[in-house]
């Protein structure tokens, strides 16, 4: 590419670490005002009162222990196979906790009308947004957590155990990869309908699981004009693909070395920093209750 | 009179889109108020008038379409006036999943208030809508009348200048309404300035120093209740334990001294008579 950029590009990931720590901080900063803190707090008990979330982390549960229990694959492969699963399952159902909590968050304090009354109290949309982001991102830490927490277990009293550390590496990866998909919700949500909300999410979560995927085939592609609007819109999408442990990985072929980790978690943190100061800009001028319900 | 305005409206005007703006509701149109510091003023009208609409604009929960809005000088959109402003919502849009005690810790934290001022403040102001005994109940069990209690205490627990009650009696029983009244009254003796609205004519009349009425989005008239009510070309004499002699006797004087006695029986309400006079003689104008 240009050659200015070169220096940036070889020194990438270590400036994805510096971004995700400044946004760590950032988001750190913000979580010790108060207003902020009560409003997690606040979509937090909402969440946790709701029975919907305990079952899809049940479902999780069970998921995972079912499939333990059918895989029969490869003998010698079998610990490999059954840790795919149990991430697969630990981040299929982190992202319905995600994708539910976090296109809710929003939309019941706008539908319930409580968002009146919480707009006559000295907060500012920042408060309301960093709030409701930082309370969906607890909820999934919860969940992904409690799911996490089983299949860590579990590999560790089997003899599959070495993998023991890979799987965590692998369910903390997860968490992150959530974060940023929370802050698509939160952000989709101060634009879109909820249902919109949720199938955008949706898809452009499948999307950017399969990051590598679509960008091969579009790089094959003959129109020129669309295949840079499509590699753009790539570069802009959260490439969740970077978060999943793969088969690879857990067998060992791969290695998962620390500058990838981290650069990985700067790249989540960074962007969901950024998805979360559209969301604040957009809600500021969103005017709230002129919907009607009836 | 020389006082300070709290509230000011400048042809405030107020446009809903629906259907995608294909349709527009004019809720408000070129309102102009003044609300001076330390009075009960009520914006009085029929449901759909815009009382919750110019409400919500005087909030800054609403953004105006055209016109302005001034509370204490500046935009409601202001954070920092949001601190000297506490509302009351029409129906109390309660969180459903929390408790009394709960909801009013979430205000008081919003508030800024410190953790033992605000749970301190939090036991008085339940004590003081009477809601001492359900605080622990979740709100979604919770009657309209109790609801209401809780949207209340959680303005006595902000403690503003500026207090914005919308429908405050709506639902209430006779009693209920008359303790929330009782609270409005007290907290005029404290100097606050309220602004509430109802449709409830004859409800607001004890407690109002002025009132705007509202029909369809414009403002009829304002003035202060006893202006509005006072029909300059006769007299009222209120008298007690007058005798059937003694009534005669009065009539007689009146129509030797030029006058003309038009009836005599027991004083009455007549706020209300008053209002759908004012809707009438709009409507014929119209
Ligand atoms: N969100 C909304 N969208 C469209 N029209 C609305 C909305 N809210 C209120 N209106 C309309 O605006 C007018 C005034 O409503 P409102 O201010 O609620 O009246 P009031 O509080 O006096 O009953 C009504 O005609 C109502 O139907
Ligand atoms: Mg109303």
């Amino acid at each position: 590419m240009i050659a200015f950029l070169e220096p940036l590009k070889t020194h990438w990931p270590q400036i994805q670490i510096g971004l995700g720590a400044v946004c760590l901080a950032l988001f750190a900063a913000g979580a010790s005002s108060r207003r902020v803190k009560a409003i997690a707090v606040n979509t937090i008990r909402e969440e946790l009162r709701k029975k919907i979330l305990y079952f899809l982390v049940l479902f999780g549960i069970i998921f995972m222990a079912a499939s333990g229990a059918i895989s029969k694959v490869q003998p010698g492969r079998e610990g490999e196979a059954v840790a795919q699963m149990g991430l697969f399952a630990v981040s299929l159902f982190g992202m319905l906790v995600a994708v539910f909590a976090a296109t809710t968050a929003l939309f019941s304090e706008i539908r319930s009308r409580t968002i009146f009354l919480l707009f006559s109290h000295p907060v500012w949309s920042f408060h309301i947004i960093l709030g409701k982001f930082l309370g969906v991102v607890g909820i999934v830490f919860v969940s992904v957590a409690l799911m996490g927490t089983g299949l860590v277990v579990y590999f560790a009293l089997t003899p599959w155990w070495p993998l023991t550390g890979k799987i965590a590496l692998g369910v903390s990866l997860i968490f992150f990869q959530l974060v940023m998909l929370t802050a698509m919700c939160v952000l989709g949500s101060t634009f879109l309908s909820r249902i919109t909300n949720i199938l955008m999410s949706l898809i452009l979560f499948f999307v950017g699981s399969g990051h590598a995927f679509f960008k091969d085939i579009t790089e094959m592609m003959k129109v020129v004009v669309m295949k840079y609007y499509i590699l753009a819109f790539l570069f802009v999408l959260p490439n969740f693909q970077k978060f999943a442990v793969s088969g690879k990985a857990l067998s060992g072929e791969l290695s998962l070395d620390a500058t990838y980790v981290l650069s990985a978690v700067g790249d989540a943190l960074f962007r969901a920093a950024v998805m979360v100061a559209l969301a604040i800009l957009f809600f500021r001028v969103k005017e709230v209750g002129t919907e009607r319900w009836e | 009179m020389n006082r300070n305005v709290v509230v000011r409206t400048v042809d405030l005007t107020k446009v809903y889109r629906t259907f995608w703006g294909k349709m527009y509701v004019r809720a408000l149109n070129k309102v102009n108020l003044e609300i001076y510091e330390g009075e009960v003023f009520a914006l009085l009208g029929p449901n759909g008038s815009g009382k919750t609409t110019t409400m919500k604009l005087l909030l800054g929960i609403m953004f105006p379409t055209n016109g302005q809005v001034e509370v204490f000088g500046k935009s409601p959109r202001n954070v920092e006036i949001k601190k000297d402003v506490g509302f009351m919502p029409e129906e109390s849009y309660l969180y459903r999943f929390l408790n009394a005690d709960e909801t009013l810790r979430f205000y008081g934290n919003l508030m800024g208030l410190d953790k033992k001022t605000r749970n301190k403040k939090i036991d008085e102001v339940l004590e003081v809508v009477g809601l001492t005994e359900a605080r622990k109940r979740r709100t979604k069990e919770y009657s309209k009348g109790m609801a209401r209690r809780i949207g209340m205490a959680q303005v006595l627990l902000k403690d503003p200048k500026l207090v914005v009650l919308d429908e405050p009696t709506i639902g209430l029983d006779p009693r209920g309404a008359r303790e929330i009244k009782d609270v409005i009254l007290e907290l005029k003796e404290r100097g606050k300035t309220v602004v509430l609205s109802s449709h409830l004519l004859a409800d607001m009349q004890d407690i109002c120093d002025r009132i705007a009425i509202l029909h369809r989005g414009s403002l009829i008239k304002t003035d202060r209740v006893e202006n509005l009510l006072t029909i300059v070309d006769t007299w009222e004499i209120i008298a007690k334990n007058l005798t059937e002699g003694t009534r005669q006797k009065v009539g007689e004087v009146i129509q030797d001294g030029g006058g003309e006695l038009e009836k005599i029986g027991h004083p009455r309400e007549s706020l209300e008579s008053l209002f759908l006079k004012t809707i009438k003689e709009e409507e014929v104008e119209k």
